[in-house]
C-alpha cells in the first residue's frame, strides 16, 4: 500500500511539475464553463430574418416574435446578409408596399415559408386556431444533457491519457529498468499508475454536475458509472503507453483512440435506437448510455448494473487481449 | 529551393517512420466504413410530433390532421396520456392535442419544457397555417430566391462527408505538425538549423507542405470512397489545402511557447476542440452566434460542403479561402519571427 501511493505522489508530482495534470484538471472545468454560456445561446435557437430599416415597427415587432431580427439598410445588404452560410430570410417593402422575401434557396425544408406565414398572419383579422400551451417539465434541454455526459466521458478519456503519457516518460527517462529491480511487484506498479485515473475523473465529473447545477443528478449513480467508465480509460492509458516508444507514437495512438470515443459516443446519440447494435462492443457506448440517463434522471439502479455489467466485462476481454503485451511492455 | 527539398524529403522520412501515412490511411479507411456502412442513409434527425385527439372529431380539424399526418416521423396516439408517455422518452419530440370548443379547433401544444417562446409562436403559426391555409392572404407577397439550384436529397450518411473530411484532414495537421515540432525541439535538432544554410522559413514551410500533403490525400480518399468523383475537385483541393495549412500554421504559432508535448497537449486538445465548435451549426444552419462565425472553421466548413455539394453559393468558398490565405500567411509570418527570436535567446 504504501509503495502504492508513494507511484501515485510520483506521478501527481511530475503532472504537476510540468503543469499537465493541472492542465488536465482544467480543461474539462473551463469547457464545462463554456458549456454553461454556451446553453443559453443554444437553447435560444430560432429563426433569422433580416428586415429593412425602413420596413416599420409594427413589422419589426411581428417578426421579433418568432426569431432573431436584424435591421438592414436596403436589398442589397439584405440580399448580402441572405447569402451567407447561416439560414437567415430577407424581407423589404417594394415601392408598391407589397413585402418581397428574399431567400438563399438552399433553406429547409420544413422552415422555407416561416417569412410568408408571418406576413400572412399579419394579414389576416381572426385568429385561425386558439392555441394554449403546457409542458412536460423537462428543464434540461439536449445540449445539456449531452454536453455534460461529452465532458464527463472527456475528463476521463483524459485522464487515461495521464496515465500513457506517464509511462511514456518513464520509457524515455529508463526509470523502468531501475523500478524493476525495487521490491516493488508490477501490480503494485499498474495498480499505483491507475489511480490517478480513478481519482481524476471522479472529481471532475462532481464539478461537471456542479458547474451545470443538475440538481437531479443521483450523484451515487454517477459515480459508480464513472468509476466503471475509468476502468477502460485505464486500460487504455496503459496499451498507449507500453505501444508508444516516444511521445509522437503517443499522439498517434491517441488519435485513434479519440476516434473511438467519438464514434462511440455520436454514435450512441445519433444512430437510430434499432441500429446501435453495431456499438455494443464499445464499452464507452454503455459509458455514454449509462452517463445520458444518469444526467437525465431516467435510471433505476437495475439499469446501471446492467450497463456497468457490460462496461466491466468487455474491459476484462480487453484486458485479457492485451494483458501479455501489457506486462512485457513494462518489462 | 534545393534546401526546401532536402528538408521536404527528411521531413517525408520523419511523418513515414512516425506513422503519420499508416495512421492517415487506416483513419480515412475507418470513416469510408463507417459513412457507407454504419451511418443510416436516412433518419429522421428533426423534432417528431406526436398528437392526439380528445373528443369528436369534426370536419374543421381535417386540414390540421392532414398536415400533421404529413408530417415526417409524426404519430398519432389514443389520448394526452399516451403523448406524455412517449414525450419523456425521447427530448426530440413534442406533443399536439387537438379538441373542439366553441365551433373552433382548440389545439394544445406540450412541449418538453426547455423551448423558448419565440420557438412555440413559430410553432403555433404553422399549424394555424396549415389549418387556415385556403384564408390566409399571401397576395402582396413577392418570392426572390437568390441561388435555386436543383440539389438532389443528401443522404444522412454522406451528409456527414463535410464534416469528417473538417475533422479528419483538415485538423489532422494541427496535432501532427506540433508534435513533429516538438520531437526536434526535444532532441534539439532545431538548434542545430542555427548553424546550417537552413532558414527558418525553409523549416517551417517544409513541414506545412507535409501536413498539406496528408490533408488532400486523405480527403481524396474519403470524398471517392464515400461521395464519388463528382465533386467541385479544384474547390475542395483548394479549401482543403488553405485548411490544412490553417491547422499547421495555427499549431506551429502554439508550439513555440512550450518546451515539451506534456506542457502542450491540453492546450492542443483544447484549441482543436475550439477550432471543431462549428460544427453544431452544421446541422442547425440557422444557429450562428457571434462566437461561432468568427472562428475560421465556420465559413470553411460551409466551404467545404460547397465543393462537395454545390448549392451555388460559391461565395462562401472565396469568402473562406481568402480568409484563411490571410490568417495563414499571418500566422506563418509571425511562427518564422518567433522562432527565430527563441533559437537565438537559447
Amino acid at each position: 500500500m504504501k509503495r502504492l501511493l508513494a507511484i501515485f505522489r510520483r506521478d501527481l508530482k511530475s503532472s504537476v511539475r510540468e503543469f499537465l495534470l493541472l492542465y488536465i484538471i482544467l480543461a474539462p472545468i473551463v469547457i464545462v464553463i463554456g458549456l454553461r454560456f454556451f446553453i443559453p445561446s443554444v437553447n435560444a435557437i430560432s429563426f433569422q430574418f433580416a428586415l429593412d430599416k425602413s420596413i416599420g415597427e409594427t413589422v419589426i415587432a411581428e417578426f421579433e416574435k418568432y426569431g432573431r431580427v436584424e435591421l438592414l439598410d436596403g436589398r442589397k445588404a439584405i440580399e448580402n446578409r441572405v447569402v451567407k452560410a447561416d439560414d437567415i430570410f430577407g424581407v423589404i417593402q417594394n415601392q408598391e408596399d407589397d413585402y418581397v422575401v428574399i431567400s438563399q434557396g438552399n433553406e429547409d425544408e420544413g422552415t422555407s415559408t416561416i417569412a410568408q406565414q408571418i406576413i400572412g398572419n399579419m394579414n389576416s383579422e381572426e385568429e385561425a386556431l386558439a392555441v394554449t400551451y403546457s409542458d412536460i417539465g423537462a428543464k434540461m434541454s439536449s445540449i445539456t444533457i449531452y454536453g455534460a455526459s461529452s465532458v464527463i466521458l472527456m475528463a476521463i478519456i483524459l485522464a487515461g491519457m495521464v496515465i500513457g503519457l506517464n509511462i511514456i516518460e518513464e520509457k524515455e527517462a529508463n526509470t523502468m529498468n531501475a523500478l524493476s529491480v525495487t521490491p516493488m511487484r508490477k501490480l503494485e506498479f499498474i495498480v499505483g499508475k491507475s489511480l490517478i485515473g480513478l481519482v481524476l475523473p471522479v472529481v471532475e465529473a462532481l464539478f461537471v454536475v456542479w458547474i451545470l447545477n443538475l440538481q437531479n443528478v443521483h450523484i451515487g449513480m454517477l459515480l459508480t458509472m464513472t468509476l466503471a467508465s475509468s476502468l477502460i480509460a485505464i486500460i487504455f492509458g496503459f496499451l498507449i503507453g507500453v505501444f508508444s516508444s516516444n511521445q509522437i507514437a503517443g499522439i498517434a495512438n491517441m488519435k485513434f483512440l479519440l476516434l473511438f470515443v467519438s464514434a462511440s459516443f455520436i454514435g450512441a446519440v445519433v444512430l437510430p435506437a434499432g441500429t446501435q447494435y453495431f456499438l455494443y462492443w464499445s464499452p464507452l457506448y454503455w459509458s455514454t448510455i449509462g452517463l445520458i440517463k444518469v444526467i437525465t434522471n431516467e435510471v433505476t439502479w437495475l439499469q446501471i448494473f446492467q450497463y456497468t455489467l457490460w462496461i466491466l466485462g468487455l474491459t476484462i476481454l480487453i484486458f485479457l487481449l492485451s494483458a501479455g503485451k501489457i506486462k512485457k511492455g513494462l518489462t | 529551393m534545393k534546401r526546401l527539398f532536402g528538408l521536404l524529403k527528411k521531413d517525408f522520412l520523419v511523418a513515414y517512420r512516425g506513422y503519420f501515412f499508416l495512421i492517415m490511411l487506416v483513419v480515412a479507411l475507418i470513416l469510408v466504413v463507417v459513412t457507407n456502412w454504419l451511418i443510416p442513409e436516412k433518419a429522421n434527425l428533426d423534432v417528431k410530433v406526436l398528437y392526439a385527439v380528445e373528443g369528436e372529431r369534426t370536419e374543421r380539424m381535417n386540414s390540421l390532421l392532414g398536415f400533421l399526418q404529413g408530417a415526417e416521423g409524426s404519430q398519432r396516439l389514443d389520448s394526452k396520456s399516451a403523448v406524455i408517455e412517449l414525450m419523456q422518452g425521447d427530448k426530440n419530440t413534442i406533443g399536439v392535442i387537438i379538441r373542439e370548443a366553441a365551433e373552433k379547433p382548440v389545439i394544445e401544444i406540450v412541449l418538453q419544457g426547455y423551448e423558448n417562446q419565440q420557438s412555440r409562436n413559430a410553432l403555433a403559426l404553422s399549424l394555424s397555417a396549415a389549418i387556415d391555409a385556403q384564408n390566409i392572404d399571401y397576395s402582396n407577397i413577392e418570392n426572390v430566391t437568390l441561388q435555386a439550384v436543383e440539389q438532389p436529397e443528401i443522404p444522412l450518411n454522406k451528409s456527414f462527408v463535410p464534416l469528417m473530411i473538417l475533422n479528419e484532414p483538415v485538423m489532422l495537421g494541427f496535432i501532427f505538425l506540433a508534435t513533429l515540432i516538438f520531437m526536434e525541439k526535444e532532441e534539439n535538432t532545431i538548434r542545430a538549423y542555427l548553424v546550417s544554410p537552413v532558414r527558418i522559413w525553409e523549416y517551417l514551410l517544409s513541414k506545412i507542405i507535409i501536413m498539406a500533403a496528408l490533408a488532400l490525400i486523405s480527403t481524396i480518399l474519403i470524398t471517392v470512397f464515400t461521395v464519388g468523383i463528382h465533386v467541385n475537385w479544384i474547390m475542395l483541393l483548394a479549401i482543403v489545402t488553405a485548411g490544412s495549412v490553417f491547422g499547421a500554421a495555427s499549431a506551429m504559432f502554439i508550439a513555440v511557447f512550450f518546451d515539451n508535448l506534456s506542457k502542450a497537449m491540453i492546450w492542443i486538445i483544447s484549441i482543436s476542440l475550439i477550432f471543431t465548435i462549428p460544427m453544431a451549426a452544421y446541422f442547425i444552419p440557422s444557429f450562428s452566434p457571434w462566437f461561432i462565425t468568427i472562428l475560421p472553421t465556420y465559413d470553411l466548413m460551409f466551404a467545404i460542403r460547397e465543393a462537395i455539394y454545390p448549392a451555388g453559393n460559391p461565395q462562401i468558398f472565396y469568402q473562406s479561402f481568402i480568409t484563411l490565405t490571410i490568417i495563414n500567411a499571418a500566422l506563418y509570418i509571425m511562427s518564422i519571427a518567433l522562432y527565430q527570436r527563441s533559437l537565438l535567446r537559447d
